[in-house]
C-alpha cells in the first residue's frame, strides 16, 4: 500500500511512547485494512527504544509522523488532531489494534455528516479479564456515570474538537471520557452505535497500576462536578436506585397488592424502629 | 458597583391587579430602580390607569401581543438594568423594603438570585421557601418562582429570550437551561420577595396537561440522556422509598426486611417496568 492522498474521511492517529512491540502490532493492523481511504498519523513522545526504527521502517505507510517530547498522552493526541485532515478521527494507540482487517470496510459508509460520534465495542485484553465491553445503543448519562465508551472503538468528527475543546491536559486518564460525556450528554451531538466490535484494547497497561483507579475516580469526580453540577448529587442517589434490592422494590411497586403488603411492612418496621427524621435520610 | 434593577410588569385586562402591583412597586423604599409596564392592549381601563402613573413609569406600552412571554421579551428588550424581575399584574412585592434589602446583595459573582414568596389563593396564604442548592431533580418536579427571582439581563442575550411558542413553562425552560446546562451561578436570598397571585395563568388545573407537554419538549431537546434516569430518581425521592432506606440503616431489621422483599419479588415479573 502506498500513501493514499484521498484521505478525506478518516484520520487514524496512533500515539506511542517506548512501546515498540505494541507499535508494530498497531501499525500492522492499520496498514492491513482492506478499506484504505484514510490517512495515518503517528505521534511518538520521543521514545528511546526501537520505536523510531519501526516508524522509519513503515515510513511509506505513514502520512505524517513526529517523534519529540510531549506532555503526556492527551498532548500527543491533540497534536494528532491538529495535524489530521480527515472528517473523522480514530485513536488507535500503540498496543491496540483493529478487531479484523475488514472492520473499516464494514463501517466506512457511516463516515458521513449525519453523526458526530460513531462508536462500537472493544475487546478488552489483559487486566485479568478478556471480554467484549458491551455498550447500549441508546446512551444515557448513567451509562457514562458508571462506564463510558471506548476511545479506540470510536470515530469522532474532528470539527468537534475545535467547536468545543481539545483533550484537557490536566487529566491523566479521563480526558476522552470528559470529551464524550460533554459533547453527548450536554451538547447532544448526534451519535450512532455501529453494532460491531471495532478493536482490541490493551487493558493491561492501565489496570496494572493500582494507583490509576484512584486517579480515575478522582478525575471523574472533578469532571462531573465541573460540567454536571446540578446532576452530581442526584446521581449519587441514583447509585442506590440501581442497587439490586431497590430494583426488586420497583418491581413490587408495579403490582398493587404486593406493593400494599410491602407498604404495610414498612409501616410496621417504622413503628418499631426509632422515629426517623425523614428530611435527613437521603443524605 | 451597584447593580440596577428593572421591574417588568406585564398586564392584560387586569386593572385591579395592575393597580395592586404598581402600588407595591412605587412604595419601595429603595428608589434606584427602573419600572417597565408592558400591556397587551387592555380594554378594561388599564391603559388609563397607566396614564395616571406616567411619572412613575420609565417605559410603558399598550399594544396587542402574542402572549405573556412575548410581552416579557418586549420588557427585557426595553429594560436597561443589570437585573430584571417580573412582577406580573396581580402579584406584588412582599413589603416596601424588598428592593432595599435585595439591592446590596446583588454582586457580579452571581447571575440568578431567587427568594421566597407567599402563594395567595382566594381564601388562603401559604409561604413557599426554596432550597439553597438547585439540582436537576428539583427542577424535574418544581421550579423557582419567577416573581421572586432577579435575573441578570445579559443572560437573555447570551442564551435566549423566553420561548414564545410555549404558553406556560418558558421561564422554567430558561432556569433549567441556564442553571443545569450552562451552570450559571445562582444564589438563594433568604428573603420573602413577593405575594404571588396563585389564581393566575400557570396555576389553573386546565393547564396541567399543557405544562406536562411543554416540559416534555424541553426534556427531549436538552436532556435526552437524563429522562429515563429521572423517572427513577423521582420515584426514589418518594416518601416510601425514603422510609425503606431508613430501615436499611438498621442491620437486623434490614435483614428481616430483605427477606420480605425477596419473598414478594417472587411474585413479580423480571422485567422492570420503565
Amino acid at each position: 500500500m502506498d500513501i493514499n492522498e484521498n484521505y478525506s474521511k478518516l484520520s487514524i492517529i496512533t500515539i506511542n511512547y517506548n512501546n515498540n512491540i505494541g507499535l508494530i502490532k498497531t501499525i500492522e493492523s492499520v496498514i492491513n485494512q482492506t478499506w484504505k481511504d484514510f490517512e495515518f498519523i503517528v505521534i511518538d513522545g520521543g521514545s528511546t527504544d526501537e520505536s523510531l526504527e519501526t516508524i522509519k521502517k513503515y515510513d511509506k505507510y505513514i502520512n505524517y509522523w513526529v517523534s519529540e517530547k510531549d506532555k503526556g498522552v492527551y498532548d500527543a493526541m491533540n497534536k494528532g488532531i491538529q495535524l489530521a485532515k480527515g472528517t473523522f478521527v480514530n485513536f488507535m494507540n500503540s498496543g491496540d489494534c483493529f478487531h479484523t482487517n475488514s472492520i473499516l470496510e464494514e463501517i466506512h459508509t457511516n463516515f458521513d455528516v449525519k453523526h458526530s460520534v460513531l462508536f462500537g465495542e472493544a475487546f478488552y485484553l489483559g487486566g485479568g479479564f478478556d471480554r467484549i465491553e458491551k455498550v447500549p445503543s441508546k446512551l444515557t448519562f448513567s451509562h457514562f456515570y458508571t462506564y463510558g465508551i471506548n476511545h479506540q472503538a470510536s470515530f469522532i468528527k474532528r470539527d468537534l474538537f475545535f467547536k468545543y475543546f481539545m483533550y484537557n491536559l490536566e487529566y491523566k486518564i479521563c480526558s476522552d471520557w470528559e470529551f464524550f460525556i460533554y459533547v453527548l450528554c450536554k451538547k447532544n451531538e448526534p451519535y450512532k452505535h455501529l453494532q460491531k466490535t471495532i478493536c482490541y484494547y490493551d487493558f493491561s497497561g492501565i489496570s496494572a497500576i493500582p494507583e490509576n483507579l484512584h486517579i480515575y475516580n478522582q478525575e471523574r469526580e472533578i469532571i462531573l462536578k465541573k460540567h454536571f453540577r446540578s446532576f452530581y448529587e442526584d446521581f449519587q442517589d441514583y447509585n442506590i436506585v440501581i442497587d439490586r434490592r431497590i430494583r426488586k422494590v420497583f418491581r413490587i411497586k408495579n403490582n398493587r397488592l404486593l406493593w400494599w403488603i410491602l407498604k404495610a411492612h414498612i409501616s410496621i418496621f417504622l413503628f418499631i424502629l426509632p422515629k426517623p427524621n425523614l428530611k435527613n435520610i437521603s443524605s | 458597583m451597584p447593580q440596577k434593577i428593572s421591574i417588568i410588569t406585564i398586564n392584560y385586562n387586569n386593572k385591579k391587579g395592575l393597580e395592586k402591583t404598581i402600588q407595591s412597586v412605587v412604595c419601595q423604599t429603595e428608589i434606584d430602580y427602573e419600572f417597565i409596564v408592558i400591556d397587551g392592549g387592555s380594554t378594561d381601563g388599564s391603559k388609563e390607569l397607566l396614564e395616571s402613573y406616567l411619572e412613575k413609569l420609565d417605559y410603558w406600552v399598550s399594544e396587542p401581543d402574542v402572549g405573556v412571554y412575548n410581552a416579557m421579551n418586549k420588557g427585557i428588550k426595553a429594560a436597561t438594568g443589570d437585573f430584571v424581575i417580573f412582577m406580573n399584574s396581580g402579584d406584588s412585592f412582599y413589603d416596601a423594603s424588598v428592593l432595599e434589602k435585595v439591592s446590596p446583595l446583588l454582586v457580579d459573582d452571581f447571575d440568578i438570585y431567587y427568594g421566597d414568596n407567599y402563594k395567595i389563593k382566594p381564601h388562603s396564604k401559604r409561604k413557599k421557601t426554596y432550597p439553597e442548592k438547585l439540582s436537576f431533580s428539583f427542577f424535574y418536579s418544581s421550579c423557582i418562582n419567577h416573581q421572586s427571582t432577579f435575573i441578570r439581563r445579559q443572560l437573555f442575550f447570551d442564551y435566549f429570550l423566553y420561548n414564545e411558542t410555549f404558553k406556560i413553562i418558558s421561564d422554567w425552560e430558561f432556569f433549567i437551561y441556564t442553571i443545569c446546562v450552562e451552570n450559571r451561578p445562582y444564589k438563594y436570598l433568604k428573603i420573602t420577595i413577593c405575594n404571588y397571585d396563585f389564581t393566575g395563568i400557570s396555576s389553573t388545573k386546565e393547564h396541567r396537561a399543557i405544562i406536562e407537554l411543554e416540559k416534555q419538549a424541553v426534556f427531549d431537546k436538552y436532556f435526552p440522556f437524563f429522562i429515563e434516569e429521572y423517572k427513577l430518581v423521582s420515584v426514589f425521592k418518594s416518601k416510601r422509598i425514603q422510609q425503606l432506606l431508613y430501615i436499611k440503616k438498621f442491620k437486623l431489621p434490614w435483614k428481616l426486611f430483605k427477606g420480605i422483599i425477596n419473598f414478594l419479588a417472587i411474585f413479580t415479573t423480571k422485567k422492570v417496568n420503565k
